[in-house]
């Protein structure tokens, strides 16, 4: 079974979430940024994990550590932000696996080891583990046609087949060579035309002034699948987006998903587009995680009051149901300066005095996969 | 909000524009020459009703900002009419209808008391160099009406209103968290005591807990200060949620306007549908029908020919390709601009 984990033809085999392997494990992870000011704990114990072909989604406010969490991933925090502790294993399956021997070829890499300028790293980053910005504006270099940023990626992470030795009855080796420049430019060509780019020969070398901001996404999502990733981190994709290119994005990345199993960790505050996307939910506040659960139960029964506020203060489309939104009181708290105890008890609805200002609440089971940081939930 | 014209006592319309265009040249070569037109704003018709919400919607570049810049004259309009009830101006003091593109400067500036403006971007709409009391201030003094101690009451009791302390008025924008920006940017458009608010985009830069309370605020001052908003957004449900009717623009025409619950539920257009189909809903258990439209939005600078929809519209007939649609009212006060609007069966939220 798992040599079809990665079968660049065939659409993966329909497997249960839980029984699928699992890719990335992040345990009790913490970043801090240690500025004039103090030290901000951007990210304070973060746990979860991403099965092959699953989409987690992590949610919540800006400053609440999504970004950096994407980013400790692939060890690209800016200065003078670190890793001080917890880990991220990185189940490594071999790039191109020799048939027939596939669970051998599952090597466990902490990432919090790795050097970040390493090369290890640097064959993860965008190679294995790829990612999508959000600004689509500003992370294409303005003086690179759209060819030569996909080339670029391509010539540095795919590899081609150059013969096959034996057969499927024996074990099948295969070997591997760089691509070459035309190659690198079909594979762009090819690419561009998958995200649904029009006359792709020609978009090819346009330079990212030339597009629009729906095709300058489309643009990112093409290099960033171009090296067919095992797991793509999408850091609101689609927030600058249109809500009509945004349904045609959203449709692009579920459609290479499933043709190539691929997990994708998606940041955003959207909730409308994680309700569509994600399997699995994390919902963060001030780098805290507050809840974890499948995207149905969050939906429907969620824990944290934070989740519940969340929720409610979105205007749904539909028929009005009331004039006045409800709104989460007050605003998120100064980073430096957090309140004792529980973070979220300034602007807390079910706020207990004396407990949640004093006791910091810990990681719960609240039901089957949901777990939840709150008092409400500990005896 | 809504009871007003549910309980059939509509507004009088306050603001009406028609035909409103707005021409941006293209200037090639030496000698600048102009050797086309972006349309960016193409015959725009609405109305504003006192006491209620207009919402503007549409993709961006569509023509949703330009177009409400236009009707302050902030961009000077290539053509049409916009007709604002005005105080100001008539010598007797009841509100009178004036056409703004035909004011001379001064008029302008004295009609612009009445109608108040509320940017996107709260970072850059506020002077990083004034503290809070300057920038609420300084539409007062524009006007001539700033007067110590009691201007001072008055910006004290706009920031209470606002949600925003006494103790700010001497701190800096950039003290600021977005979402407290964006209330002293509302605090300054409402110092005048405006009876019209342009809202471009006020909530989009802000975050999902801090927006349910900016539109919470805005509802609360709109009772309060009798206000009529145009509210211009690219949020469908946050229009929803906010408007008593709505107008939904594309490529710098408005193509359906109707009241909020009636364009939501029943739309006539197949841009409005497809815009509808393409909201993501909060809810993992819907199952929509998704209309992808194909292509991107039209170049406003290079239309295409008929109804400027027809290439991505999955109901476009020869005739859309070679006519464009008039606006007309099809069914009361709802406004469409479609050939096939009749025979059409949309769906609606």
């Amino acid at each position: 079974m798992e040599n079809a984990l990665k079968s660049p033809t065939g659409a993966a085999p329909e497997l249960s979430m839980e029984m699928r392997p699992t890719l990335l494990e992040v345990r009790d992870l913490k970043v801090e940024f240690n500025i004039r000011g103090g030290v901000v704990k951007a990210v304070d114990g973060l746990t979860f994990d991403i099965k092959r072909g699953q989409t987690v989604g992590i949610i919540g406010e800006s400053g609440c550590g999504k970004s950096v969490t994407a980013r400790a991933i692939l060890r690209m925090i800016p200065k003078p932000g670190r890793i001080t502790g917890g880990q991220i294993l990185y189940y490594r399956y071999s790039r191109y696996p020799r048939q027939g021997g596939a669970q051998k070829d599952v090597e466990v890499i902490d990432m919090t080891t790795l050097d970040p300028d390493g090369e290890p790293i640097r064959q993860i980053r965008g190679g294995e583990i790829a990612m999508i910005f959000q600004e689509p504006m500003s992370s294409l270099t303005p003086v690179y046609t759209a060819g030569t940023h996909l080339n670029e990626a391509i010539t540095l992470h795919r590899l081609l087949p150059i013969k096959k030795l034996g057969d499927q009855m024996v074990e099948k080796i295969m070997e591997y060579r760089r691509v070459s420049k035309e190659e690198a430019r079909q594979i762009a060509v090819e690419m561009l035309r998958r995200v649904g780019i029009p006359k792709p020969e020609q978009r090819v070398d346009s330079y990212p002034h030339q597009l629009s901001g729906g095709q300058r996404q489309r643009v990112m999502i093409a290099i960033a699948l171009s090296t067919e990733p095992y797991m793509l981190i999408a850091d609101e994709p689609t927030t600058a987006l249109d809500v009509s290119i945004e349904a045609q994005i959203l449709d692009i990345m579920r459609e290479l998903q499933r043709t190539a199993n691929m997990a994708i960790m998606f940041i955003t505050h959207n909730l409308g587009v994680i309700a569509s996307m994600a399997d699995e939910i994390v919902v963060m506040y001030m780098g805290k995680q507050v809840e974890r659960a499948k995207v149905v139960d969050l939906f429907y029964s969620p824990k944290h009051p934070y989740t519940q506020a969340l929720l409610q203060s979105v205007p749904r489309l539909g028929p009005k149901t009331g004039s006045r939104l409800a709104s989460i009181a007050g605003m998120v708290p100064d980073p430096l300066n957090l309140p004792t105890g529980c973070v979220f008890h300034p602007r807390c609805p079910a706020f207990m005095p004396g407990k949640c200002d004093k006791l910091i609440p810990n990681w719960s089971k609240v039901g089957e996969n949901h777990w939840a940081r709150c008092l409400l939930y500990e005896e | 909000m809504a009871d007003a014209s549910q309980n059939g006592e509509k507004g009088e319309v306050l603001l009406q524009v028609n035909g409103l265009k707005k021409y941006f040249p293209i200037q090639k070569g030496l000698l600048r020459r102009v050797v086309g037109y972006v349309k960016a704003v193409d015959d725009v018709s609405l109305y504003v009703r006192e006491g209620e919400t207009l919402g503007l919607v549409g993709e961006s570049g569509c023509g949703k900002t330009t177009a409400s810049r236009s009707i302050i004259r902030l961009y000077e309009p290539t053509a049409g009419q916009v007709l604002f009830k005005s105080r100001v101006l008539s010598p007797d003091g009841q509100p009178r209808m004036v056409n703004l593109l035909e004011l001379d400067r001064a008029q302008m500036t004295k009609v612009r008391q009445e109608i108040a403006m509320i940017f996107q971007d709260p970072i850059n709409s506020l002077n990083p160099r004034m503290t809070v009391a300057d920038i609420i201030a300084e539409p007062m003094v524009i006007h001539g009406k700033y007067e110590k101690g009691r201007s001072e009451e008055i910006i004290i009791d706009l920031l209470r209103r606002v949600g925003l302390r006494p103790d700010h008025l001497r701190r800096y924008p950039h003290e600021f968290s977005g979402g407290q920006r964006q209330r002293i940017g509302i605090a300054r458009a409402l110092a005048l005591n405006p009876r019209l608010v342009l809202c471009d985009e006020p909530v989009s830069a802000l975050d999902v807990s801090i927006q349910a309370q900016t539109l919470n605020l805005l509802q609360d001052l709109q009772q309060e200060f009798k206000l009529s908003y145009l509210f211009v957004a690219h949020d469908l449900s946050v229009v929803q949620h906010i408007s008593d009717r709505v107008a939904v623009m594309y490529v710098g025409k408005v193509v359906e306007m109707a009241s909020a619950e009636e364009l939501y539920a029943n739309p006539l257009h197949p841009y409005t549908e497809a815009l509808l189909s393409a909201v993501p809903k909060p809810d993992p258990l819907y199952k929509s029908e998704r209309i992808i439209m194909q292509g991107d939005v039209a170049d406003p600078a290079n239309p295409p020919s008929g109804c400027y929809f027809h290439p991505r519209c999955r109901y476009a007939i020869d005739r859309c390709k070679a006519e464009a649609p008039a606006f007309r009212e099809l069914k009361t006060d709802h406004w469409v601009a479609c050939h096939r609007a009749e025979e059409l069966q949309l769906k609606g939220i």
